[in-house]
Protein backbone atom coordinates (compact mmCIF):
# COMPACT_ATOMS: atom_id res chain seq x y z
CA UNK A 1 0.00 0.00 0.00
CA UNK A 2 1.11 3.65 -0.73
CA UNK A 3 0.81 6.82 1.18
CA UNK A 4 -1.74 8.09 -2.02
CA UNK A 5 -3.72 4.81 -1.74
CA UNK A 6 -3.52 5.33 2.09
CA UNK A 7 -4.80 8.71 2.04
CA UNK A 8 -7.68 7.97 0.19
CA UNK A 9 -8.86 5.71 2.84
CA UNK A 10 -8.21 8.11 5.40
CA UNK A 11 -12.25 9.62 5.93
CA UNK A 12 -13.55 5.78 7.03
CA UNK A 13 -9.88 4.80 8.72
CA UNK A 14 -9.43 7.87 11.29
CA UNK A 15 -13.58 6.99 11.88
CA UNK A 16 -13.30 3.45 12.38
CA UNK A 17 -9.64 2.37 12.53
CA UNK A 18 -7.97 0.15 9.58
CA UNK A 19 -7.43 -3.01 8.44
CA UNK A 20 -4.04 -4.56 8.76
CA UNK A 21 -2.29 -3.36 5.54
CA UNK A 22 -3.49 0.16 6.60
CA UNK A 23 -2.05 -0.47 10.04
CA UNK A 24 1.31 -1.70 8.60
CA UNK A 25 1.38 1.47 6.43
CA UNK A 26 0.67 4.08 9.34
CA UNK A 27 3.41 1.90 11.17
CA UNK A 28 6.35 2.03 8.59
CA UNK A 29 5.50 5.60 7.11
CA UNK A 30 6.21 8.94 9.18
CA UNK A 31 4.50 11.33 6.26
CA UNK A 32 1.30 9.23 6.87
CA UNK A 33 1.32 8.83 10.51
CA UNK A 34 2.30 12.74 10.81
CA UNK A 35 -0.49 13.36 9.02
CA UNK A 36 -2.93 10.87 11.10
CA UNK A 37 -1.79 11.80 14.39
CA UNK A 38 -2.38 16.21 12.84
CA UNK A 39 -5.89 15.20 11.87
CA UNK A 40 -6.82 13.26 14.94
CA UNK A 41 -5.64 16.24 17.81
CA UNK A 42 -7.35 18.63 15.52
CA UNK A 43 -10.80 16.82 16.21
CA UNK A 44 -9.93 16.24 19.79
CA UNK A 45 -8.84 19.57 20.02
CA UNK A 46 -12.21 21.14 18.34
CA UNK A 47 -14.21 19.14 21.04
CA UNK A 48 -12.29 21.43 23.61
CA UNK A 49 -13.49 24.56 22.40
CA UNK A 50 -16.10 25.76 25.03
CA UNK A 51 -18.30 28.28 24.11
CA UNK A 52 -16.52 31.46 24.70
CA UNK A 53 -18.51 34.37 23.48
CA UNK A 54 -21.21 35.84 24.74
CA UNK A 55 -23.51 38.73 22.39
CA UNK A 56 -23.71 42.25 22.93
CA UNK A 57 -26.62 43.40 24.86
CA UNK A 58 -28.45 44.56 21.36
CA UNK A 59 -29.31 40.43 21.16
CA UNK A 60 -31.24 41.04 23.97
CA UNK A 61 -33.08 44.49 23.30
CA UNK A 62 -33.80 42.87 20.29
CA UNK A 63 -35.76 39.97 21.63
CA UNK A 64 -37.23 41.59 24.38
CA UNK A 65 -38.52 44.42 21.12
CA UNK A 66 -39.72 41.65 19.02
CA UNK A 67 -41.25 39.22 22.05
CA UNK A 68 -43.61 42.78 23.01
CA UNK A 69 -44.29 43.63 19.79
CA UNK A 70 -45.61 39.96 18.27
CA UNK A 71 -47.42 39.58 22.11
CA UNK A 72 -45.92 36.91 23.34
CA UNK A 73 -44.81 38.34 26.33
CA UNK A 74 -47.41 38.95 29.56
CA UNK A 75 -47.73 42.38 29.58
CA UNK A 76 -46.57 45.09 32.63
CA UNK A 77 -49.04 44.35 35.89
CA UNK A 78 -52.20 46.22 35.99
CA UNK A 79 -52.81 45.07 32.07
CA UNK A 80 -54.56 42.43 30.86
CA UNK A 81 -52.89 38.93 30.46
CA UNK A 82 -51.84 37.81 27.21
CA UNK A 83 -51.18 34.01 26.82
CA UNK A 84 -48.58 33.25 23.98
CA UNK A 85 -50.44 32.09 21.20
CA UNK A 86 -50.46 28.45 20.76
CA UNK A 87 -48.92 25.75 18.11
CA UNK A 88 -51.48 26.17 15.63
CA UNK A 89 -51.88 29.76 15.39
CA UNK A 90 -49.78 32.34 13.70
CA UNK A 91 -47.71 34.49 15.81
CA UNK A 92 -48.89 37.25 13.47
CA UNK A 93 -50.08 40.66 15.25
CA UNK A 94 -53.12 40.71 13.75
CA UNK A 95 -54.35 37.08 14.56
CA UNK A 96 -55.32 37.64 18.23
CA UNK A 97 -57.48 40.92 16.52
CA UNK A 98 -58.99 38.85 14.39
CA UNK A 99 -60.19 36.47 16.80
CA UNK A 100 -61.16 39.20 19.00
CA UNK A 101 -63.29 40.57 16.37
CA UNK A 102 -64.62 37.66 14.74
CA UNK A 103 -66.08 36.35 18.50
CA UNK A 104 -67.83 39.73 18.88
CA UNK A 105 -69.25 39.68 15.64
CA UNK A 106 -70.70 36.20 15.56
CA UNK A 107 -72.59 37.44 19.42
CA UNK A 108 -73.73 40.02 17.58
CA UNK A 109 -74.76 38.06 14.53
CA UNK A 110 -76.37 35.29 16.48
CA UNK A 111 -78.09 37.92 18.42
CA UNK A 112 -79.35 39.93 15.75
CA UNK A 113 -80.78 36.33 13.49
CA UNK A 114 -82.84 35.98 16.97
CA UNK A 115 -84.40 39.10 16.81
CA UNK A 116 -85.09 38.97 13.34
CA UNK A 117 -87.36 35.62 14.16
CA UNK A 118 -88.73 37.45 16.72
CA UNK A 119 -89.63 40.85 16.38
CA UNK A 120 -93.14 41.15 15.54
CA UNK A 121 -94.76 39.84 19.22
CA UNK A 122 -93.79 41.65 22.03
CA UNK A 123 -95.16 44.58 23.92
CA UNK A 124 -93.48 47.81 25.71
CA UNK A 125 -92.02 47.67 28.93
CA UNK A 126 -92.23 50.62 31.19
CA UNK A 127 -89.61 48.68 33.55
CA UNK A 128 -86.78 48.89 30.94
CA UNK A 129 -85.04 52.17 31.68
CA UNK A 130 -83.74 50.34 34.63
CA UNK A 131 -82.46 47.63 32.83
CA UNK A 132 -80.33 49.29 30.34
CA UNK A 133 -77.42 49.23 30.74
CA UNK A 134 -75.28 52.56 31.77
CA UNK A 135 -73.78 54.68 28.46
CA UNK A 136 -69.56 54.10 29.19
CA UNK A 137 -68.98 56.90 27.83
CA UNK A 138 -70.44 60.43 28.24
CA UNK A 139 -71.00 61.86 24.71
CA UNK A 140 -74.84 60.31 23.82
CA UNK A 141 -75.18 61.96 20.41
CA UNK A 142 -79.06 61.22 19.35
CA UNK A 143 -77.64 62.15 15.28
CA UNK A 144 -75.20 59.44 14.90
CA UNK A 145 -75.61 57.10 12.06
CA UNK A 146 -76.47 53.35 12.80
CA UNK A 147 -76.46 50.25 10.38
CA UNK A 148 -79.60 48.50 8.91
CA UNK A 149 -79.37 45.84 12.06
CA UNK A 150 -79.32 48.99 14.53
CA UNK A 151 -82.70 51.00 12.69
CA UNK A 152 -84.97 47.82 12.38
CA UNK A 153 -83.76 47.32 16.17
CA UNK A 154 -84.77 50.83 16.90
CA UNK A 155 -87.71 50.46 14.88
CA UNK A 156 -88.85 47.44 16.96
CA UNK A 157 -88.55 49.32 19.66
CA UNK A 158 -90.71 52.02 18.58
CA UNK A 159 -93.02 50.05 17.57
CA UNK A 160 -93.41 48.32 21.26
CA UNK A 161 -92.26 51.48 23.38
CA UNK A 162 -92.33 54.45 21.84
CA UNK A 163 -91.25 56.22 25.22
CA UNK A 164 -88.17 54.21 25.39
CA UNK A 165 -87.00 54.99 21.74
CA UNK A 166 -84.64 58.08 23.15
CA UNK A 167 -83.53 55.97 25.49
CA UNK A 168 -82.45 52.76 23.61
CA UNK A 169 -81.25 55.12 21.23
CA UNK A 170 -79.01 56.66 23.34
CA UNK A 171 -77.56 53.59 24.62
CA UNK A 172 -77.18 52.82 21.19
CA UNK A 173 -74.89 55.76 20.38
CA UNK A 174 -73.09 55.23 23.43
CA UNK A 175 -71.95 51.59 23.26
CA UNK A 176 -71.94 52.36 19.25
CA UNK A 177 -69.07 55.71 20.17
CA UNK A 178 -67.25 53.05 22.29
CA UNK A 179 -66.89 50.33 19.73
CA UNK A 180 -65.60 52.52 17.65
CA UNK A 181 -63.13 53.66 20.35
CA UNK A 182 -61.88 50.66 21.13
CA UNK A 183 -61.64 49.33 17.24
CA UNK A 184 -59.78 52.73 16.71
CA UNK A 185 -57.32 51.93 19.51
CA UNK A 186 -56.54 48.24 18.82
CA UNK A 187 -55.95 49.42 15.03
CA UNK A 188 -53.31 51.64 16.67
CA UNK A 189 -51.36 49.59 18.70
CA UNK A 190 -52.67 45.35 18.58
CA UNK A 191 -50.71 44.67 21.27
CA UNK A 192 -52.68 46.90 23.75
CA UNK A 193 -54.65 44.08 25.50
CA UNK A 194 -56.53 46.32 27.59
CA UNK A 195 -58.06 47.74 24.09
CA UNK A 196 -59.25 44.21 23.59
CA UNK A 197 -60.89 43.86 26.44
CA UNK A 198 -62.70 47.11 26.11
CA UNK A 199 -63.70 46.17 22.42
CA UNK A 200 -65.38 42.88 23.76
CA UNK A 201 -67.32 44.94 26.58
CA UNK A 202 -68.46 47.05 23.60
CA UNK A 203 -70.02 44.70 21.98
CA UNK A 204 -70.91 42.67 25.11
CA UNK A 205 -72.82 45.50 25.66
CA UNK A 206 -74.15 45.83 22.60
CA UNK A 207 -75.59 42.41 22.25
CA UNK A 208 -77.17 43.07 25.81
CA UNK A 209 -78.68 46.32 24.39
CA UNK A 210 -80.20 44.09 21.40
CA UNK A 211 -81.50 41.04 23.84
CA UNK A 212 -83.36 43.97 26.14
CA UNK A 213 -84.84 45.57 22.48
CA UNK A 214 -85.70 41.78 21.64
CA UNK A 215 -87.31 40.03 24.73
CA UNK A 216 -88.21 43.06 27.12
CA UNK A 217 -89.49 45.36 25.06
CA UNK A 218 -92.64 43.93 25.17
CA UNK A 219 -93.22 43.64 28.71
CA UNK B 1 -31.30 9.11 40.62
CA UNK B 2 -32.68 12.64 40.10
CA UNK B 3 -30.96 14.51 38.04
CA UNK B 4 -30.06 18.30 39.58
CA UNK B 5 -32.32 20.82 38.47
CA UNK B 6 -31.04 23.16 36.38
CA UNK B 7 -30.94 26.62 38.18
CA UNK B 8 -31.64 29.57 36.53
CA UNK B 9 -30.40 32.06 39.63
CA UNK B 10 -32.05 32.20 43.15
CA UNK B 11 -35.45 30.66 43.29
CA UNK B 12 -36.20 29.67 39.61
CA UNK B 13 -35.21 26.13 38.00
CA UNK B 14 -34.50 26.30 34.38
CA UNK B 15 -37.88 23.64 34.24
CA UNK B 16 -40.26 26.78 36.05
CA UNK B 17 -38.79 29.29 34.04
CA UNK B 18 -39.33 26.71 30.48
CA UNK B 19 -43.13 26.37 32.31
CA UNK B 20 -43.42 30.32 33.06
CA UNK B 21 -42.07 30.96 29.65
CA UNK B 22 -44.71 29.02 27.95
CA UNK B 23 -47.00 31.55 30.06
CA UNK B 24 -45.97 34.25 28.62
CA UNK B 25 -43.55 35.59 31.45
CA UNK B 26 -40.95 37.93 30.84
CA UNK B 27 -39.10 37.10 33.31
CA UNK B 28 -38.27 33.60 32.75
CA UNK B 29 -37.84 34.35 28.54
CA UNK B 30 -34.90 36.58 30.02
CA UNK B 31 -33.75 34.02 32.27
CA UNK B 32 -33.34 31.10 29.58
CA UNK B 33 -31.71 33.44 27.32
CA UNK B 34 -29.40 34.34 29.55
CA UNK B 35 -28.87 30.87 30.67
CA UNK B 36 -28.34 29.52 26.70
CA UNK B 37 -27.07 32.30 25.04
CA UNK B 38 -23.12 32.17 25.30
CA UNK B 39 -23.63 28.66 23.44
CA UNK B 40 -25.95 29.62 21.31
CA UNK B 41 -24.19 32.51 20.59
CA UNK B 42 -20.78 30.28 19.97
CA UNK B 43 -22.22 28.30 17.65
CA UNK B 44 -23.53 31.23 15.63
CA UNK B 45 -19.90 32.18 15.38
CA UNK B 46 -18.50 29.61 14.39
CA UNK B 47 -20.90 28.03 11.77
CA UNK B 48 -20.75 31.64 10.57
CA UNK B 49 -17.23 33.12 11.28
CA UNK B 50 -19.05 36.59 11.16
CA UNK B 51 -19.82 38.54 14.73
CA UNK B 52 -22.90 40.37 13.05
CA UNK B 53 -24.31 37.51 11.90
CA UNK B 54 -23.66 35.44 14.47
CA UNK B 55 -25.65 38.01 16.65
CA UNK B 56 -28.85 38.04 14.06
CA UNK B 57 -29.12 34.48 14.01
CA UNK B 58 -28.83 34.10 17.97
CA UNK B 59 -31.86 36.86 18.13
CA UNK B 60 -33.82 34.68 15.76
CA UNK B 61 -32.86 31.40 17.22
CA UNK B 62 -34.49 32.90 20.81
CA UNK B 63 -36.71 34.39 19.03
CA UNK B 64 -38.10 30.65 16.80
CA UNK B 65 -37.65 29.19 20.63
CA UNK B 66 -40.15 31.56 22.08
CA UNK B 67 -42.49 31.00 19.56
CA UNK B 68 -42.84 27.56 19.49
CA UNK B 69 -41.89 27.09 23.21
CA UNK B 70 -45.62 25.40 24.23
CA UNK B 71 -44.78 22.95 21.64
CA UNK B 72 -41.91 21.97 24.20
CA UNK B 73 -42.91 18.35 25.73
CA UNK B 74 -39.31 17.42 27.69
CA UNK B 75 -38.96 14.37 25.21
CA UNK B 76 -35.26 15.38 25.27
CA UNK B 77 -33.06 18.24 27.13
CA UNK B 78 -34.01 21.89 26.36
CA UNK B 79 -30.83 22.53 25.59
CA UNK B 80 -30.58 20.12 22.99
CA UNK B 81 -33.77 21.25 21.61
CA UNK B 82 -32.54 24.98 21.58
CA UNK B 83 -29.21 23.66 20.01
CA UNK B 84 -31.00 21.68 17.17
CA UNK B 85 -33.39 24.87 16.58
CA UNK B 86 -30.31 27.07 16.72
CA UNK B 87 -28.40 25.00 14.25
CA UNK B 88 -31.54 24.69 11.30
CA UNK B 89 -31.87 28.79 11.82
CA UNK B 90 -28.13 29.09 10.57
CA UNK B 91 -28.55 26.39 7.93
CA UNK B 92 -31.39 27.94 6.68
CA UNK B 93 -29.37 31.62 6.76
CA UNK B 94 -26.64 30.06 4.74
CA UNK B 95 -28.90 28.76 2.45
CA UNK B 96 -30.49 31.62 1.67
CA UNK B 97 -27.12 33.33 1.41
CA UNK B 98 -26.68 30.66 -1.51
CA UNK B 99 -23.50 29.61 -0.15
CA UNK B 100 -22.15 26.07 -0.50
CA UNK B 101 -23.14 24.46 2.38
CA UNK B 102 -21.53 21.12 1.37
CA UNK B 103 -19.18 21.56 -1.85
CA UNK B 104 -19.21 18.10 -3.95
CA UNK B 105 -16.61 19.45 -6.27
CA UNK B 106 -14.81 21.61 -4.35
CA UNK B 107 -11.27 20.75 -4.11
CA UNK B 108 -8.81 23.22 -2.46
CA UNK B 109 -6.14 21.17 -2.78
CA UNK B 110 -6.27 19.28 -6.03
CA UNK B 111 -3.15 17.54 -6.05
CA UNK B 112 -4.33 16.16 -2.25
CA UNK B 113 -6.73 13.36 -4.31
CA UNK B 114 -3.61 12.40 -6.57
CA UNK B 115 -1.16 11.87 -3.98
CA UNK B 116 0.64 13.34 -0.56
CA UNK B 117 1.90 16.68 -1.22
CA UNK B 118 4.94 17.21 -2.09
CA UNK B 119 6.36 19.81 0.62
CA UNK B 120 4.59 17.47 2.97
CA UNK B 121 6.42 14.51 1.72
CA UNK B 122 9.64 16.43 4.22
CA UNK B 123 9.19 15.35 7.44
CA UNK B 124 7.56 17.96 9.45
CA UNK B 125 6.66 17.97 13.36
CA UNK B 126 3.43 17.58 14.09
CA UNK B 127 0.97 19.43 15.37
CA UNK B 128 0.52 18.00 18.45
CA UNK B 129 0.93 19.75 21.74
CA UNK B 130 1.41 23.01 19.65
CA UNK B 131 -1.89 23.66 19.04
CA UNK B 132 -3.67 26.40 21.12
CA UNK B 133 -7.25 27.18 20.78
CA UNK B 134 -7.27 30.61 19.81
CA UNK B 135 -5.51 29.72 17.16
CA UNK B 136 -7.80 26.91 16.12
CA UNK B 137 -10.50 28.97 15.85
CA UNK B 138 -8.95 31.44 14.15
CA UNK B 139 -8.41 28.66 11.53
CA UNK B 140 -11.99 27.48 11.73
CA UNK B 141 -13.39 30.93 10.75
CA UNK B 142 -10.72 31.12 8.10
CA UNK B 143 -12.01 27.77 6.43
CA UNK B 144 -14.95 27.83 3.81
CA UNK B 145 -18.49 27.63 4.80
CA UNK B 146 -19.40 24.32 3.52
CA UNK B 147 -16.15 23.09 5.39
CA UNK B 148 -16.47 25.05 8.51
CA UNK B 149 -20.05 24.27 8.95
CA UNK B 150 -19.59 20.44 8.33
CA UNK B 151 -16.14 20.37 11.11
CA UNK B 152 -18.37 22.85 13.22
CA UNK B 153 -21.45 20.40 13.98
CA UNK B 154 -19.36 16.72 14.01
CA UNK B 155 -16.10 17.96 15.78
CA UNK B 156 -16.95 20.96 17.77
CA UNK B 157 -21.11 20.36 18.69
CA UNK B 158 -20.51 16.51 18.39
CA UNK B 159 -23.17 15.59 15.78
CA UNK B 160 -22.88 12.32 14.25
CA UNK B 161 -22.47 11.87 10.57
CA UNK B 162 -25.76 10.67 9.81
CA UNK B 163 -27.25 13.56 12.15
CA UNK B 164 -25.62 15.75 9.50
CA UNK B 165 -26.25 14.07 6.49
CA UNK B 166 -30.42 14.38 7.32
CA UNK B 167 -30.12 18.15 8.12
CA UNK B 168 -27.71 18.97 5.14
CA UNK B 169 -29.70 16.63 2.84
CA UNK B 170 -26.53 14.86 1.80
CA UNK B 171 -25.34 11.52 2.42
CA UNK B 172 -23.13 10.10 5.00
CA UNK B 173 -20.14 9.38 2.58
CA UNK B 174 -20.46 13.08 1.55
CA UNK B 175 -20.39 14.64 5.10
CA UNK B 176 -17.27 12.45 6.21
CA UNK B 177 -15.72 13.01 2.65
CA UNK B 178 -16.18 17.31 3.44
CA UNK B 179 -15.12 16.98 7.40
CA UNK B 180 -12.18 14.98 6.29
CA UNK B 181 -11.27 17.65 4.22
CA UNK B 182 -12.27 20.30 6.41
CA UNK B 183 -9.25 18.76 9.05
CA UNK B 184 -7.00 18.72 5.90
CA UNK B 185 -7.56 22.58 5.42
CA UNK B 186 -7.55 23.39 9.06
CA UNK B 187 -3.93 21.08 9.03
CA UNK B 188 -2.58 23.39 6.33
CA UNK B 189 -3.88 26.87 8.22
CA UNK B 190 -2.56 25.89 11.30
CA UNK B 191 1.47 24.87 9.97
CA UNK B 192 1.09 27.98 7.71
CA UNK B 193 0.55 29.78 11.35
CA UNK B 194 3.21 28.14 13.09
CA UNK B 195 5.67 28.28 10.33
CA UNK B 196 5.16 31.99 10.44
CA UNK B 197 5.57 32.60 13.61
CA UNK B 198 8.58 30.87 13.65
CA UNK B 199 10.18 32.78 11.05
CA UNK B 200 9.30 36.73 12.67
CA UNK B 201 11.77 38.33 14.71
Amino acid sequence: MNCAEFQRRLPDIIESGGNAEEEAHLRSCPVCSDLVQDLQYIAEAGKLLLPMHDPSPRVWNGIRGALEREGLVRPPAGTVQFRPPAAALSPRRWATVGSLLAFAAMLLFAISIIWLRNNSTRQASPQLASSVPAPVTASVASTVPVDEDDAQMLSLVQQRSPAMLSTYRENLDAVNAYIRDARRTVEQDPTDMGAHGHLIRAYDQKALLYEMAMYRSGE
Amino acid sequence: MAQPKKSAGPGISEAEAIERAKQGDAESFEVLYALHKRRVYSLCLRMTGNMAEAEDLTQEAFLQLYRKIATFRGESAFSTWLHRLSVNVVLMHLRKKGLPEVSLEESLEPQQEDGPRKDFGARDSALTGSLDRLNLQRAIESLPPGYRVIFVLHDVEGYEHNEIAEMMGCSIGNSKSQLHKARMKLRELLRVNRAEKAIRP
